[in-house]
């Protein structure tokens, strides 16, 4: 799977097209906020630190942004390695949420499940957690409920995450279907969909690395966005 | 002043936009979705609509389309830089301007099509 493949320039074309247009949100806040502190000097001191402040998350979600991009590339050409070390899980839940919460808010997202302890590359579930977790409030109204669930059998651990958003088609997306997917986003009002599908195929990237699957449940209403970790050499907690 | 809505679903962007509109004096009325915007427009008949072209629940052009407020003034926001998108825009709205964009200039643009 990640290996170089053939890719048309057509394609190269089309995901540069899309990357750049990501990446022009995050600039257009700081170079809004920025531009309104100068302008206006009257402003409270209270509204300019709001307005270094989405500064600084938005410097960050750039960084964030180029990491993904040199992440993938990484992943394409073979050469993105895994950290493993024993981690507790849902404590790097909890850690991704926490960042998520600096972006939405006051956005409601819960989260539930037993301390286990497992082998994985931490940067990388962290990662999977704030994507797919960030997917589910783009796609759920203002005041819907995000649930993250934690659960685990003898083979291993899965990571749920539910949202009512309108019930997406996919099912067991590959790699090379997510990415193909992007490149067909370039229609209005698709392409808000773009960023959301790179978070997939990010997502999907870094769980197979780590040995697992990510895969979508439809039962009820909205989605379950879920993957899975093995559960070889894992230690309990209390021991 | 003029009543101006602005659809945008980045909060922190649509923050911007509306200290602008404030700081030069007129009245903001924000929302994050495309549908919500539709309809506070209905109710709310602002002067200018600031739209954002990628909403979380539809194509911003789609607001152009309703029968009962496509005759409002509308500043298109995009990061799409597409040709064919940018032909498109220019008979379908009053102004259109690519982020990012300064608040000067942001100001200056809403004057201008306040103005005519």
């Amino acid at each position: 799977m990640n290996e170089s493949s053939d890719v048309s320039p057509l394609s190269i074309a089309q995901w540069l097209s899309t990357i750049a247009h990501e990446l022009r949100a995050p600039l257009a806040t700081i170079k809004g906020a920025a531009t309104t502190v100068i302008e206006y000097p009257q402003l409270s001191r209270e509204r300019v630190v709001g307005f270094l402040e989405s500064i600084d998350a938005e410097a960050d979600r750039l960084t964030d942004m180029l990491d993904f991009l040199i992440d993938l590339s990484r992943f394409q050409l073979g050469a993105l390695k895994v950290r493993y070390s024993f981690n507790a899980l849902l404590e790097v839940v909890e850690d991704a949420l926490s960042e998520v919460k600096l972006r939405y808010g006051d956005r409601l997202v819960t989260v539930e499940g037993p301390d286990i302890r497992l082998l994985f590359d931490p940067r990388h579930i962290r990662q999977v957690v704030t994507c797919l977790v960030n997917n589910a409030l783009a796609r759920s109204a203002a005041d819907a409920v995000v649930h993250v669930s934690i659960s685990s059998d003898a083979r291993r651990a899965v990571v749920a995450v539910h949202d009512t958003g309108a019930p997406t088609t996919l099912d067991r997306p590959t790699f090379e279907q997510l990415l193909d997917q992007v490149t067909r986003l370039n229609e209005p009002g698709l392409r808000s969909l773009a960023l959301p599908v790179l978070r997939l195929a990010v997502s999907q990237a870094f769980v197979e690395l780590n040995g697992g699957q990510l895969w979508f449940e439809r039962e009820g209403s909205g989605n379950t966005v879920c993957f899975s970790l093995p559960m070889t050499n894992t230690v309990s907690l209390e021991e | 002043m003029a009543k101006i809505l602005v659809i945008e679903d980045s909060l922190d962007f649509s923050t911007f936009l509306a200290t602008v509109l404030e700081m030069e004096g007129h009245q903001v009325t924000q929302t994050t979705r495309l549908q919500a915007g539709i309809e506070l427009a209905r109710r709310e008949q602002p002067d200018l609509v600031l739209l954002d072209l990628n909403l979380p629940d539809g194509d911003g052009l789609e607001f152009c389309r309703q029968p009962d407020v496509r005759d409002m003034a509308v500043i298109a926001m995009t990061s799409m830089t597409d040709d064919s998108i940018l032909e498109q825009l220019q008979t379908t709205v009053a102004a259109f301007f690519i982020k990012p964009i300064a608040a000067r200039e942001l100001h200056q643009l809403v004057r201008k099509v306040l103005d005519t």
